[in-house]
């Protein structure tokens, strides 16, 4: 799981091209948008085009449910460990 | 009711005087079909809202798009004027208190003003709202907030006609193709775009309208699902993030016949690429239709670029280039809409071919397109002035994946601590979330430099090219199309080098620079000779001071070999380059870095 969220912090970094930070620096518990990180609607939409490039993750059900994994590292570590469990 | 075609069309002055019949549909939220007679009720509740409220002007935030509609009617019935914003941000609603007499809506701070709040739900019984006669269409309906070209933001007041007279234009070009189809969209109904298309063109279409916002691609493919007819309003942000997953075909309505559920798909606050516009099309089954327009001046023109990559002018409306010296080249027009029948000057560029159609040229002024969100470069730098981190800031855009803006700044002695005690990364967040009480998350910048001086060249100016070149050595994950192929190094003594290189054609500076004419971005130049510079002779990228002496000659192309030279003076600072191949000169010029005080320089966390 450590390995898995470190991977997905480095997802962000390169996907948003988010600079002057390292994974190191992304805190798992911390919120990813609006406040925390600072992501907004538009990275939303990138890091969902990243997670099924990565992980085959179809984000085709209610986005209000699927979104709600995008909330931090931790609640996307789990969606990704899930998906990996149910294939 | 008036006729188009074979459809019929209510003006938006009858909507509740002539009504469709209260059974027909006219929106559909949380799944469920709402009927006429349902809004009309809630226009109804609204209005009672309204009674108490003296103003005349209300600023309205609603998430909900069938709300809001009723809230509009409502206010419009009563005499009132409503006031759009874009976000219900503490400032913006600070910005509005200036503008209107109370809010109405879901807002979570309310500043001075009085709030209207939310009728509690309609009973089944309720009466619904009538009006005995059609509003007045020279009537003011709604007023835009929007960021003028100077960062003081602006009011555009819309009359009922204007809306109308366009909504009218849509329908004449588009209605047919729509027909009753399910309006979904991407964008809010709190811009003039979305006003338009979400909203009024539905109600005044007599097409149902989808109540919630689409935010991600998955949402249009539940709507997909569905509806066996839809039409998508949405914007390039959306269009160029469709998921090539996304199982589209599946999506061919219900009864699993080969065709695509989207009968129409517009694009409006920022232009396609044709490449991204085709694709979209392939992948919705459906071209997408491009709207031109503004805040000041609803739609302008539009196109398909399956068809013509140039842009048509909306019927009615007259489009010419300026030749006024300060403002040439400007696209300008005259619309049968406006109040006034002189020419109207946009901020946009553009070169007008035969018979009134044109091609976009980009901005004449600061401001930016940031992911289709209008901002001022110039607000941001008042804003971000008035930090007390920073002395004098410079905000430039970034293309790239995704646009965005850009700071360039030189920070007080209190920055400059904060810096220390920080680091870049914690100060810039920081700067970011304060940036952020006042603009929209998708305009803040995301690229910081911190400079003991601005690069201003004699004139004080501080030339593009020499910003942009502070960002080139971004700590990008891929340089391996950024450089240019390495054919041979030589040193040829202690402080000068020979590098033969050859741009390759696959390098992402070709692109689009120019399409069919690929010609290496001059700042692309500056910016190899700063890294080889940095590699070998070792010259301090962070304190680049200034550009002195810049000169180019013949443009450098993709696959033709060059010889880079380049002569470190570590005593001046100044690292001079050429560009050359046999007797040829492609450019040559001089960077001066700044090595007075390496204290400063430290702190200079590029």
């Amino acid at each position: 799981m450590t390995e898995l969220k470190k991977q997905l912090k480095q997802l962000i970094i390169d996907t948003l091209d988010l600079e002057d930070i390292s994974a190191e620096d992304i805190d798992s518990a911390e919120p990813l948008f609006v406040d925390g990180l600072g992501l907004d609607s538009i990275d939303a939409l990138e890091l969902g085009l990243a997670l099924q490039k990565r992980y085959g993750i179809k984000l085709e059900a209610d986005s209000e449910e699927t979104r709600r994994h995008f909330a931090s590292i931790d609640a996307l570590a789990e969606l990704v460990a899930n998906h990996a469990a149910s294939v | 009711m008036t006729d188009t075609g074979n459809r019929s069309r209510t003006p938006l002055s009858q909507l509740l005087y002539a009504p469709a019949s209260d059974t027909q549909t006219v929106a559909i939220a949380n799944g469920n079909t709402v009927s006429w007679l349902q809004l009309r009720q809630r226009v109804a509740q609204w209005q009672q809202q309204l009674t108490s409220c003296p103003a005349t002007t209300v600023a309205v935030w609603l998430q909900d798009s069938l709300e809001f509609a009723a809230a509009l009617l409502a206010l419009w019935h009563s005499g009132k004027v409503a006031l759009l914003c874009g976000d219900r941000l503490p400032a913006t609603v600070e910005l509005v208190s200036q503008r209107a007499g109370a809010l109405l809506g879901d807002f979570e701070h309310t500043g001075s003003l009085p709030l209207i709040p939310k009728p509690v739900a309609a009973s089944e019984t309720a009466l619904p709202a009538t009006a005995s006669n059609a509003l007045d269409l020279e009537q003011l309906a709604v007023v835009v907030l929007t960021s003028g070209t100077t960062g003081e933001p602006k009011t555009v007041p819309y009359r009922l006609a204007q809306l109308d007279g366009e909504l009218a234009m849509h329908e004449q070009l588009f209605g047919h193709q729509a027909g009753t189809a399910l309006v979904a969209g991407t964008v809010s109904h709190q811009h003039i775009y979305g006003l338009l298309w979400r909203v009024l063109w539905p109600l005044t279409g007599q097409r149902p309208l989808l109540s919630e916002c689409c935010h991600y691609p998955e949402d249009l493919l539940v709507q997909g699902r569905q509806q066996q007819a839809l039409v998508l309003v949405t914007t390039p942000t959306h269009l160029t993030r469709l998921p090539a997953s996304l199982d589209w075909p599946a999506a061919q309505g219900p009864d699993g016949q080969n065709q695509s559920p989207w009968r129409l798909v517009i694009s409006s606050t920022a232009p396609l690429s044709q490449e991204a516009s085709l694709q979209a099309g392939r992948q919705l089954g459906c071209p997408v239709t491009e709207i031109y327009g503004s805040s000041e001046t609803g739609g302008i023109a539009w196109r398909r670029q399956g068809d013509s990559e140039f842009w048509q002018p909306l019927p009615g409306i007259d489009v010419r280039g300026d030749t006024n010296d300060e403002t040439a080249g400007a696209l300008q027009l005259r619309s049968p809409l406006f109040a006034s029948d002189d020419w109207y000057t946009t901020g946009d560029r553009a070169e007008i071919v035969a018979d009134g159609r044109f091609r976009l040229l980009g901005r004449l002024d600061r401001i930016a397109k940031i992911e289709g969100k209008r901002v001022s470069l110039s607000g941001l730098e008042q804003q971000l002035q008035q930090h007390p981190w920073l002395e004098e800031v410079a905000v430039l855009v970034l293309d790239g994946h995704r646009t965005t803006t850009a700071v360039a700044a030189r920070l007080t002695t209190e920055g400059l601590e904060a810096l220390q005690q920080l680091g870049k990364a914690s100060l810039c967040r920081q700067l970011r979330e304060w940036l952020g009480h006042y603009f929209e998350t998708p305009v803040l910048p995301r690229r910081w430099r911190f400079v003991d001086q601005l690069p201003r060249n004699s004139q004080g100016k501080l030339p593009l090219a020499a910003l942009q070149a502070l960002f080139m050595d971004s700590n990008q994950p891929d340089t391996r199309n950024r450089l240019p192929e390495l054919l041979e190094t030589r040193q040829l003594n202690e402080c000068s080098w020979q590098i033969r290189l050859k741009p390759s054609a696959g390098l992402i500076w070709f692109d689009g620079h120019f399409p069919g004419t690929p010609i290496l971005p001059g700042v692309v130049q500056v910016q190899w000779a700063a890294h080889f510079g940095h590699l070998h002779c070792g010259t301090p990228l962070a304190q680049f001071a200034r550009l002195e002496v810049i000169k180019f000659q013949q443009v450098m192309r993709p696959e033709r070999e060059a010889t880079l030279e380049l002569n470190w003076n570590r005593d001046s600072g100044k690292l001079s380059f050429r560009y050359f191949h046999d007797e040829q000169v492609f450019s040559s010029g001089r960077l001066v870095f700044n090595l007075t005080d390496p204290a400063d320089g430290e702190c200079a966390g590029v």
